[in-house]
């Protein structure tokens, strides 16, 4: 979930009203007369997503349904190209044909939110038997025009000229990959349905938009680099998404650094971490080697490498998105003053092994109650209930694990918490306790709410002993009393179960 | 601390934890790279400042008197290994000689150290 992409695409007609009731903003140059945009109301279906998201501070409860609005690009084959994030936990999708407004449901064929990028299908496979599926763009360069495609609220389709001024690398909204990125300079007005929108250039869809700046009138588009790389995913018999090296590093310009680490030459960046169990962790790249080229394409000290089409580009891309899952990217090193390759097999994260989850889309979140205790594994969006500052208002430690986990022993498999405590008779005094890191109960190690579970069912001397990170240390439990009034806290608090693992 | 307002999670979190966490038994003193007076010797530092420094060359950081013990050492380079950075800081010690008096007279330093609480 990200705060700003909402907010940009939601809110952006505000900040166009402020501007038009204050000092207009400064205009673009008038674009220059781009060759006439022919656009087919049935390359496009107007999309109603109704969403609903779990309450991670009660994670037995959802929160109220919400819709959003976006407008689908048919693709062949019976497909439609949205935007993840229009339908992140999404309960249902209901599409729209703009001409004639016929409705039908549909269902998220794949889905990934690394790329922000969706693919629907419709429940009545006859439902699109007029599109006119759109083929993909290619070769658009820096200085191209296209049209970015609204829907007006009488079903008109409206375009606005948008000029493609920087091709980058930049984190997409859902999670923290950093992909290829158009931007384009765009005066987009508010419509009906801003939500999803597509851009076209010579007839070809160009990209989706994903963010929109009406300050600065620059909107941050998904690329065709990105949607081929997902549809030829999508088209495999496992989706496997997008491959990351697990490398940070950091540039190599200080002269000083270079000339302790025997560099003659320019160019080269310095690894200053890698994550572990990670494609390069695997190959076996550490900390303190220098990147000096990736799949034979110089790397220079800024970690850029010279695209063919784009100019300077983080080498990452090469890793991403010119790479399936399984290709071997061969890098090469400089280590102890000696040169060498080490072949890097390109593999997605599963979010599923991170200690600290940063996407939990697909299921509801784990908790365990018991006398009153909600114990929960620590994940991205329950950090993310603390708003857009999350990483300054949340509570300390747990923003510390997320950040840091890498730096977590191997067998630190998840951060088990006691989130808040629900009054009840057998967890009388401890109602004021949020937010403790659980070290072991009974004795036993925590590193799930499975092994919490388990550890429970074997009090010492008749009571649980929970020990935690943080005041008061220690917190004993009659577990007897505790499963006398599990029903009552069900009822009293309104828990379907005590329990989601 | 809260004046600086740093932005550096680390160094808010061992300042906070500091007695929780006993981060004190291997570190009596959180040694941070406070400020950097801008100079070319140190023109591609900026990143680091608020860093808790762990190393310099082979000396542990555990107080104060630890940095002044690594910069008197007769070492070509000042390698400082700051935590959770694994990319050091880089001082070659002819070019820290050079820039002392330079960067006394600029900022107006009138002592370069103060070890006594």
């Amino acid at each position: 979930m990200n705060f700003s992409f909402r907010l940009l695409l939601s809110l952006w007609i505000a900040t166009a009203t402020l501007h038009a009731g204050t000092t207009p903003p400064p205009r673009p140059e008038p674009a220059k007369p781009a060759a006439a945009t022919v656009i087919d109301t049935r390359s496009f279906v107007r999309i109603t997503a109704t969403n609903q998201n779990y309450d991670y501070l009660r994670p037995w409860v959802k929160r109220p349904p919400f819709s959003r609005r976006g407008l689908g690009t048919v693709l062949a084959d019976g497909r439609i190209l949205i935007t993840a994030e229009l339908v992140l936990r999404n309960a249902y999708v209901e599409l729209e044909m703009i001409d004639s407004g016929e409705k039908c449901p549909a269902e998220v064929m794949v889905i990934d939110y690394q790329a922000n990028l969706a693919l629907l299908r419709p429940s009545r496979p006859d439902f699109l038997k007029n599109a006119q599926p759109l083929e993909l763009d290619s070769g658009a360069v820096v200085g191209d025009r296209a049209d970015i495609i609204q829907l007006e609220a009488n079903g008109t389709l409206a375009s606005t000229p948008a000029t493609l001024t920087t091709v980058t690398l930049t984190n997409y909204p859902i999670d923290d990959l950093g992909l290829l990125v158009f931007r384009l300079s765009a005066p987009l007005q508010q419509r009906d349905g801003s939500f999803v929108l597509p851009a076209v250039r010579n007839g070809r869809l160009l990209g989706l938009l994903m963010r929109y700046d009406a300050r600065s009138q620059t909107a941050d588009l998904i690329p065709p680099e990105i949607i081929g790389h997902f549809l030829k995913e999508s088209a495999a018999p496992t989706y496997a998404g997008f491959a990351r090296a697990g490398i940070s590093y950091a540039n190599l310009r200080d002269p000083q650094l270079r000339r302790y680490l025997g560099l003659d030459e320019n160019g080269g960046v310095f690894v200053d971490g890698v994550a572990p169990g990670s494609p390069a962790d695997k190959a076996g790249l550490k900390a303190g080697d220098v990147i000096q080229s990736v799949k034979g394409l110089a790397v220079d000290a800024d970690g850029n490498y010279a695209h063919p089409k784009y100019g300077k580009l983080p080498f990452s891309h090469l890793v991403t998105t010119e790479s399936a899952a399984g290709d071997e990217v061969p890098f090469s090193i400089w280590r102890s003053g000696q040169v060498q390759t080490i072949n890097v097999k390109a593999e997605p994260r599963d979010p599923a092994t991170m200690k600290v989850p940063s996407l939990q889309f697909d299921s509801a979140p784990k908790y365990l109650v018991i006398g009153g205790l909600v114990f929960q594994e620590l994940a991205r969006p329950y950090l993310l209930e603390w708003g857009p500052d999350w990483r300054n208002t949340a509570p300390q430690r747990l923003v510390y694990y997320d950040a840091f986990q890498d730096e977590l022993p191997a067998d630190r498999k998840k951060i088990v918490f006691l989130s808040r405590v629900l009054p009840s008779p057998s967890g009388l005094g401890y109602e004021g306790l949020e937010h403790l890191v659980v070290k072991s109960a009974n004795g036993q190690p925590i590193h799930s709410l499975e092994e919490l579970a388990e550890a429970l069912k074997h009090p010492e001397n008749g009571f649980d002993r929970i020990e935690t990170e943080d005041e008061p240390g220690v917190i004993y439990l009659d577990p007897k009393a505790a499963e006398a009034e599990a029903e009552s806290i069900k009822a009293q608090y309104g828990i379907p179960a005590l329990r989601n693992f | 601390m809260s004046e600086h307002n740093p932005g550096n999670l680390r160094l808010r979190y061992m300042f906070d934890h500091f007695i929780t966490d006993h981060v004190y038994e291997e570190r009596p003193e959180l040694i941070v790279l406070s400020g950097i007076l801008p100079d070319p010797i140190n023109s591609y530092t900026n990143d680091f400042v608020y860093s808790v420094v762990d190393r310099i060359n082979d000396h542990k950081i555990q107080r104060l008197e630890d940095v002044d013990k690594a910069f008197a050492e007769p070492v070509d380079y000042y390698v400082i290994h700051l935590l959770g950075e694994g990319r050091p800081i880089v001082l070659e010690r002819k070019a820290v000689e050079q820039a002392r008096d330079r960067i006394r007279q600029r900022y107006g330093v009138t002592s370069e150290k103060n070890l006594k609480p």
